[in-house]
């Protein structure tokens, strides 16, 4: 296998069929997909995520939905698009539904993943619509998956307002990517190791208050096999600027087979988990059995971001 | 010297001689009556000559030996009632072309008790085949260019049959007429695995030779060799050769575990020859031949204890079978066809207690059955003049080879390699394994075929002479592989973790282990191999005192590219560490594939013709520019089995010289040396880069000599003594890539001291006479060092008679 950049290297796409058919519309696949050869005029896709409510207030709760599906349809032609929600349940509402009226948008291509950017959609229940719908990026996934395996949908990042709440779409079976960076001291100085192989999966309870957390191909020096590495039931705080996870003395587990097997050995002496406020990125810093103190900081997917000269 | 003073001479070195043998014999597994009881008929035989030797008269060597050593009499063989095809390919005689070779006639390799293509090792400069695990083991290395595992980098026919399987070339032959090696890429003429040469074996036609004969030999270690032979001419065009062989050897190294000798063998075999002209311009010849084979083989030693010691079985046991039909036609206009078809079938079966410890780690079973068809036509012709010949051919095969290769995880393997790797990482929660014993199945299917087309022109131009070929191959192979594990453990729950863990620890669950890796990976590859070469002739000088040619040469050749096997338990055994929660460390398709290796040779040289042909000699200068190598690695840390790999690039020069003097007409002087210098120059196996060091188990130096003297015993009657002593000798030779291990130069010491009647002969004779203690092959595994030594010495005589 040979790769062109270190992105190709690590990451894999999962691609959407219905992303690239609107890409190839316009003329911007990056042939990583077959399309046909007569652009289709309008295209339609959804995307099933989960709703991150923020409040106004400063003093209010942090609510979530799950499930919530958003639908899209794409005028290739005149490159602007709808974005269409039943049964948003906003809290203190019976749930809203909506359909925006015609939005701009842009597609990108970049690297080895595309997106499509949109931006000032409003309908008369919301305002404000801005995001990006993209394909998720992980590293190709180990054969004992201990959770439900992932989906492969599109991944919606999108913000809105509606009714006194901030609305953020998110995944909540996210996997993120990125480097660790693992520092520890085993009698002869300091030495680090980095790889870009882990893969962190946060995996939420339906009610959000716990999480589990799957770190994949967890390797804290050279000489050291890759593993997967289990943290169940992770208390979880929601918060205005995204989730936190802290806790300490946790025992991981480890999969034989299909049996999840405690590692007392391997206690996560703290940990703690910090997303972003959009919930597309996490920062992980780690103390393993009281020597390995490790880093991460990954996305769960990619957005273009131009540059304006 | 008068001749009652060379009697004086014999009788006193075969005094000496023998009574020092007696002396210096190692503890052997015969016991001391057997012992005494050949070297009793060794003397016996060395008394009757002496005795029957009353005086002497000088007598030319060329009466008696119509090959002179390693170079070839003018034997066209093309001409003579047999084709060969290698003849038909390179030439009737090689020292009028752009290459070096050497052949070894039947009565040099008679001197110097060669049954096999491992006894010319040494004889031919730059041509090294060490003795060691088994017949199934034929690694030949060349100009330091050589292959330990599946593909050979040179190719070998016997009897016009191309034998295409690398774990068929150590058969023991009888009656051997010449054994021919030709060095440098041969792949323009010979295709595939032909990289650095290509070695021809004919054993004697009835054309040659009509009537019986018959052979027996003994020697120290139970070693026994019968032969037969029957030749007849039925008409003058139509003769037919019936020749059997039995070997037996009892073996020298002790596996102390048992008590056994490990090295024991039982082999053997028929070969048929038929022959029928049905007109003067066809020719017709079959030869098939069958041999048996059951050996123990693997006499490794441990370096840390200096001991040869495993305790499961090992054993290697093969069945071959062939069939080469050659056809020959004069067409009309100095055209000639001629076709050969072979058909080739090898069963075997090789066990090995492949840890090699008095320990039970793990065994390996690997049963092979493969067969072979070849078809392969080609076409001569030559210009009216005469002045320009050339080649054109095509070659087909198909190949289909099933093996099973299960290896067994014993007690200790499961223990060392599994549970206590397991357990260490997590002793709060142990396992134990459901079995001690545990198997991991490999089956695997590989089918492959090819086809390939070439063409050979020669131009003659006064002195000069002007070669160039091209050909163009074709392979596709592909494997199916089917391994699996099926067993369990039980994961307990230990609140010390304390190891060993205590009685009546709580059961946590318990893990059922259901592995398969299975698939197909199919690959292809084409090739072109192209050669071209010049020959100028020397200008006479003082009419023949000087005579000969100088030569340059370019070409190219290659070896094939494959799947290695033998990693699959190594894979399984990764996966089964991903299964307890370690991720896989290998890929299916990186570790078992291997690309083709392409050499690039260019070479100079020089075949003289001096002293009226008293004095011959040989010389060359070669460099080497070898890409994609294929290289044999034991895998880090502690796993089975080895992995090729394709190395980044090496070069490897160096120069070949045998002379062959005649300063008397009863003495024979031959002398051969070569020098290979062959280094990595683009290597990095991920954990070291080995760029500058030396290729591993090829040596840096050959050397051989021989002198061979004749006295007649009789003025009226063709008796004779001969006496012949060598010294073949090989190193440095690195055992790793890094270079930190190596075999020193070592020499062997060797003699024959023959008594020859027309009829008859009987023959004594030694080898490694100092008993030189020395290594011919070193591994690692597991974190184990092993090393296999080589013979300490032989003692023996041989009888020999034909009517």
């Amino acid at each position: 296998m040979s790769a062109d950049s270190d992105f190709e290297l690590y990451y894999k796409v999962m691609n959407n069929k219905a992303l690239l058919t609107v890409l190839s519309a316009c003329g911007l696949l990056f042939g990583l997909a077959s399309c046909s050869n007569e652009p289709e005029s309008k295209t339609t896709m959804s995307s099933r995520v989960s709703n991150y409510f923020v409040p106004d207030d400063l003093n209010g709760e942090i609510s979530v939905q799950h499930n919530c599906t958003y639908a899209m349809m794409f005028d290739n032609i005149k490159g602007e698009m709808t974005m269409s929600a039943t049964s948003v349940e906003v809290p203190g509402t019976n749930g809203i539904s909506f359909t925006t009226s015609p939005m701009r948008f842009t597609p990108y291509t970049f690297e080895n993943n595309q997106s499509i950017d949109f931006y000032n959609g409003e309908a008369s229940e919301v305002e404000d619509i801005n995001g990006y719908l993209t394909n998720m990026v992980f590293y190709l996934s180990p054969a004992y998956d201990p959770f439900t395996n992932i989906t492969p949908n599109p991944m919606l990042v999108m913000s809105y307002k509606t009714d006194g709440y901030e609305v953020r779409t998110f995944s909540p079976n996210a996997y993120f990517s990125g480097e660790t960076k693992t520092s520890y001291d085993m009698g002869a100085g300091e030495q680090t190791y980095t790889t870009k192989d882990a893969m962190y999966r946060v995996n939420f309870a339906q009610d959000m208050t716990t999480a589990n957390v799957v770190i994949y191909n967890a390797k804290f020096v050279e000489s050291m096999k890759a593993i997967n590495v289990i943290l169940r039931d992770l208390p979880v705080t929601l918060t205005r600027d995204g989730y936190r996870i802290s806790v300490s003395d946790v025992v991981p587990e480890l999969m034989d087979g299909s049996v999840a097997t405690p590692y007392p050995s391997r206690t996560f002496t703290s940990l703690e988990i910090k997303s972003s406020s959009d919930l597309t990125k996490i920062d992980c810093d780690y103390v393993v059995a009281d020597v390995f103190k490790g880093q991460f900081s990954g996305f769960s997917c990619d957005r273009f971001v131009p540059i304006y000269n | 010297m008068c001749g009652a003073g060379w009697l004086e001479v014999w009788r006193f070195c075969s005094n000496f001689a023998f009574q020092n043998a007696v002396a210096v014999l190692p503890t052997a597994a015969l016991s001391d009556a057997d012992e005494v009881t050949l070297l009793n008929k060794i003397y016996l035989i060395a008394a009757a000559m002496v005795a029957a030797s009353p005086a002497y008269s000088a007598i030319s060597i060329a009466e008696h030996d119509t090959s002179l050593g390693v170079y070839a009499d003018s034997v066209d063989y093309v001409m003579l009632d047999e084709v060969d095809v290698v003849a038909v390919k390179s030439g009737r005689n090689f020292r009028a072309l752009p290459l070096t070779g050497s052949i070894v006639s039947g009565t040099r390799a008679e001197k110097l008790i060669v049954n096999d293509v491992k006894g010319i090792s040494g004889v031919v400069p730059n041509f090294y085949i060490p003795d060691y695990g088994s017949r199934i083991t034929s690694s030949i290395y060349v100009r330091g260019i050589g292959a330990r595992m599946d593909q050979p980098a040179v190719g070998l026919t016997v009897d016009n049959v191309g034998i295409l399987n690398k774990d068929a070339y150590d058969i023991d032959l009888a009656d051997i007429s010449s054994m021919e090696m030709l060095k440098g890429p041969q792949s323009s003429m010979f295709g595939r695995n032909t990289m650095t040469g290509m070695i021809s074996v004919r054993t004697l036609t009835p054309w040659e030779f009509q009537g019986w004969r018959g052979s027996v030999s003994e020697g120290l270690h139970s070693l026994f060799r019968f032969s037969l032979g029957w030749y007849k001419k039925f008409t003058p065009t139509a003769a037919m050769s019936v020749a059997g062989n039995f070997f037996r050897y009892g073996g020298e190294f002790i596996n102390e575990c048992n008590g056994k000798t490990t090295d024991k063998e039982v082999s053997g075999g028929v070969r048929i020859k038929n022959y029928w002209n049905p007109s003067a311009k066809v020719r017709l010849s079959n030869v098939a031949y069958a041999s048996f084979l059951r050996q123990g083989g693997y006499a490794y030693e441990s370096v840390a204890t200096g001991k040869i010691a495993y305790n499961d079985t090992c054993f290697y046991r093969r069945f071959i079978f062939t069939d080469g039909l050659t056809a020959d036609i004069r067409l009309p206009g100095s055209l000639s066809l001629t076709s050969v078809t072979t058909v080739q079938y090898l069963d075997d079966r090789m066990t090995l207690d492949q840890d090699f410890l008095p320990e039970s780690y793990f065994t390996l079973s690997q049963k092979k059955e493969e067969t072979t068809l070849t078809e392969e036509l080609m076409l001569r012709g030559r210009a009216a003049e005469g002045n320009y010949h050339w080649l054109v051919g095509a070659y087909g095969f198909y190949n289909r080879l099933g093996m099973q290769a299960p290896v067994v995880f014993k007690d200790q393997g499961i223990s060392e390699l599994i549970e206590h790797y397991r357990n260490a990482a997590n002793p709060y929660y142990p396992i134990a394994w459901d079995s001690r014993e545990m198997t991991l199945g490999s089956d695997f299917k590989l089918p492959s075929g090819g086809f390939a087309l070439y063409h050979e022109s020669r131009y003659d131009l006064g002195r000069w002479h002007f070669m160039a070929a091209l050909r163009y191959d074709y392979e596709r192979i592909s494997m199916s592989y089917d391994s699996r594990c099926e067993s369990g453990y039980t994961i307990y729950q230990n609140p010390s973790g304390q190891l060993p863990m205590p009685e009546g620890v709580a059961v946590y669950n318990h893990v059922p282990v259901d592995l398969k890796v299975a698939g197909r990976l199919v690959n292809h590859y084409s090739m072109f191999s192209p050669k071209i070469g010049a020959t100028w002739d020397l200008p006479e000088v003082g009419g023949g005192l000087l005579t000969g040619n100088v030569y340059a040469s370019i070409s190219k050749g290659f070896k094939a590219g494959g799947f290695n096997t033998q990693m699959f338990s190594d894979v399984l055994q990764q996966k089964l560490m991903e299964f307890m929660g370690l991720s896989a460390q290998y890929d299916i398709a990186d570790i078992v594939s291997y690309k083709p290796e392409k050499i690039w040779n260019y070479e100079v040289g020089s075949h003289l013709d001096l002293l009226n042909g008293n004095l011959t000699a040989d010389v060359s200068l070669f460099y080497i520019d070898c890409r994609d190598q294929q290289l044999t690695v034991f895998p880090p840390g502690q796993t089975t089995g080895r992995m090729m790999t394709n190395a980044g690039r090496t070069r490897s020069f160096g120069g070949e010289l045998t002379v062959n003097y005649n300063p008397l007409p009863q003495l024979d002087l031959l002398a051969s040396y070569g020098y290979t210098n062959a280094r990595f120059v683009d290597f990095n196996d991920g954990l070291e880069d080995y760029r500058g060091k030396r290729l591993p188990y090829a040596p840096a130096n050959t050397l051989f000599a021989q002198a061979t003297y004749i006295q007649s015993c009789s003025t009226r009657l063709p008796y004779y003594l001969e006496f012949s002593v060598n010294f073949n000798g090989a190193g440095n030779i690195y055992w790793n890539e890094s270079n930190t291990l190596r075999q020193n130069f070592y020499g062997l010491l060797g003699t024959s001291i023959a008594y020859r009647a027309p009829r008859w002969s009987v023959e004594v004779w030694g080898k490694n006479l100092t008993q030189t203690k020395y290594c011919t092959f070193y591994f690692k595994s597991m974190g184990n060092e092993f090393l296999q030594r080589g013979q300490k010495m032989m003692l023996g005589f041989t009888v020999r008679a034909k009517f």
